[in-house]
């Protein structure tokens, strides 16, 4: 069983032990009631907690000695894909970015916002190719987006995790911690670079302990409590969105230009009329 | 850190560590799987997840080479205390019963439902030592899972965010740990007494998560809300009630009230036939 910390008990102590004040602690403790929030019910499609991976993660950063405010962005780093905020919708928004702001400040929301936008980019996007050939050319925010990144990409991996998620995930999984790992020692993380490779060679030469029970997706899922159901407007959205998903192609590119026209409409009649000047 | 399992993954690993057959890993997926639906959003007051709790005891369980029915009860100890089958009323029921059963089998619902009739509570902990040799090997269990959950509490320090488990642990603590021993489980019982002392000396840790909840509660996805009978009915219950109840003192008072001025009018000169 790996070292880092996979409940928030476990964290504040680690915390603790390297060294990290009162002030820090209180700012990481704030992220993690934000996850509780915004993560709870959701489940990695091993079944483990998805608060337990984004405390691995935190838990990883903090290893590094990193600045708290990377510890925090760690603990929330996926949250505009997969946190609940109650609109249905994933992704980032401008509504979202000022919760977290509010929450945590501006520099720690940078850094969940610089994430996303590595996240869905792929290794030979230009971050990623400037990190491997000059990381010494990196702004620090998207430095510390790459070690958010290396540090999800090796939770994923310790206790074999990445293994339930099927086969063409666990593939690609490596490869990226690959390159993560190469990144890792020209960024002068070289612990971090061995522990992406141990981590790699585990899995490669592992087999799942227990097969899972059904056909997964390979993405994160919700368990509501069972006394709970879903919000109507929520649930109107979804549908909605489902739907329109279902229809002709044709149909749909009628929708979204009359949404475009509407949308523009709008816009135009919530902007002030200029007065009239003779 | 201790080495215990705090996610499912880690469990399965440690059961195959542990020499667990395939057989035995699968029932222990299914019973984690039931205590997923019924414990999803349930944190404790230190904010660590419900689950990871239950993981951690199953956990303790294993390493202690316990059969699997135990390992299994272990995952979803708390059904009845705490668990969510959707219904407005927590505890033992025939419905209740019938779903774990069908979920886990009969022999590890045995485990869970006398694990929530046992009575627990430094008072009696006196009763229960003198009294192991004479439990039932079923018994016996159930107090072993009950030592692994107590255990489990107090490792990372996580009773501490709690109010009074200092208290808690200064009475019964040294109890647990000759009951472990009693039950034949030497590592255990010394693992107890050294996690018991280490949080007796122990300053209050911080930061706390801010909550006032003194037991498990749950937060509910932003996108859901609880069903509308769960949130009213038990309000209106226990509204009833409270009528009930007043309406019951000023009948009681009423009638005082009548046997009072009834006496005081046959006391009276002139009234029924007195002169």
């Amino acid at each position: 069983m790996h070292s880092y910390a996979q409940t928030n008990i476990q964290l504040f102590n680690q915390l603790r032990r390297e060294g990290y004040s009162n002030t820090d602690l209180n700012l990481v403790r704030d992220g993690y009631e934000l996850a509780m929030v915004l993560f709870t019910g959701r489940f990695q499609p091993s079944g483990k907690s998805f608060i337990a991976h984004v405390v691995g993660t935190a838990s990883i950063l903090a290893s590094l000695r990193l600045p708290p405010q990377l510890v925090a962005a760690g603990l929330i780093h996926n949250v505009y894909e997969n946190g609940d905020f109650g609109t249905g919708r994933s992704g980032i928004s401008l509504g979202k970015r000022d919760e977290i702001r509010k929450t945590l400040g501006p520099e720690v929301e940078e850094y969940v916002a610089r994430f996303a936008a590595l996240f869905s980019t792929s290794p030979t996007a230009p971050t990623a190719h400037l990190a491997r050939n000059n990381p010494d050319k990196l702004a620090s925010v998207d430095r510390a987006a790459l070690l958010i990144l290396f540090a999800e990409g090796l939770e994923h991996l310790l206790d074999c995790d990445i293994l339930y998620y099927g086969e063409t995930v666990t593939r690609s999984c490596i490869d990226h911690s690959k390159i993560a790992a190469e990144i890792a020692e020209k960024l002068g993380l070289s612990a971090l670079g061995a522990e992406l490779r141990e981590a790699i060679r585990e899995v490669e030469s592992a087999e799942l302990a227990v097969e899972p029970s059904g056909q997964r997706a390979p993405h994160s899922f919700v368990i509501a409590p069972k006394s709970c159901c879903k919000r109507f407007s929520v649930a109107a959205w979804q549908t909605m969105i489902y739907g329109a998903h279902k229809l002709h192609p044709e149909i749909r590119k009628v929708l979204r230009s009359l949404y475009v026209k509407c949308a523009k409409l709008l816009k135009s009649f919530s902007q002030p009329t200029q007065p009239l000047t003779r | 850190m201790h080495s215990y399992a705090q996610t499912n993954v880690q469990l399965f690993n440690q059961l195959r560590c542990e020499g667990y057959s395939k057989k035995d890993r699968e029932s222990v997926r299914e019973g984690y799987e039931f205590a997923l639906r019924l414990f999803t959003g349930l944190f404790l007051p230190s904010g660590k997840t419900f689950i990871d709790h239950l993981v951690g005891t199953a956990s303790i369980l294993a390493s202690l080479h316990v059969p699997v029915e135990m390992v299994t009860a272990g995952l979803i100890h708390a059904a009845y205390l705490h668990g969510n089958f959707g219904g407005i009323r927590k505890g033992i029921s025939e419905t209740t019963r019938n779903q774990v059963k069908l979920a886990v089998g009969t022999e590890v619902e045995e485990y869970v439902v006398r694990y929530e009739r046992m009575p627990w509570d430094p008072e009696i902990f006196p009763v229960l030592l003198d009294t192991i040799d004479k439990l039932s090997r079923i018994d016996r269990d159930v107090l072993l899972m009950r030592l692994a959950n107590d255990l489990e509490h107090n490792l990372d320090f996580g009773s501490l965010y709690r109010d009074n488990w200092r208290d808690y642990i200064q009475h019964g603590g040294p109890a647990m740990v000759s009951m472990a021993e009693k039950l034949g489980f030497p590592s255990l019982s010394a693992e107890m007494a050294s996690v018991f002392k280490e949080i007796l000396t122990q300053a209050p840790l911080g930061p706390r998560i801010g909550t006032s909840e003194p037991a498990a509660y749950l937060i509910v996805p932003k996108s859901y809300h609880e069903r509308f009978w769960v949130v009213y009915l038990p309000k209106v219950h226990r509204l009833c009630f409270e009528i009930l109840n007043t309406l019951r003192r000023i009948r009681w008072k009423g009638s005082k009230l009548i046997h009072g001025l009834l006496r005081a009018l046959s006391e009276m000169p002139g009234v029924h036939g007195r002169r």
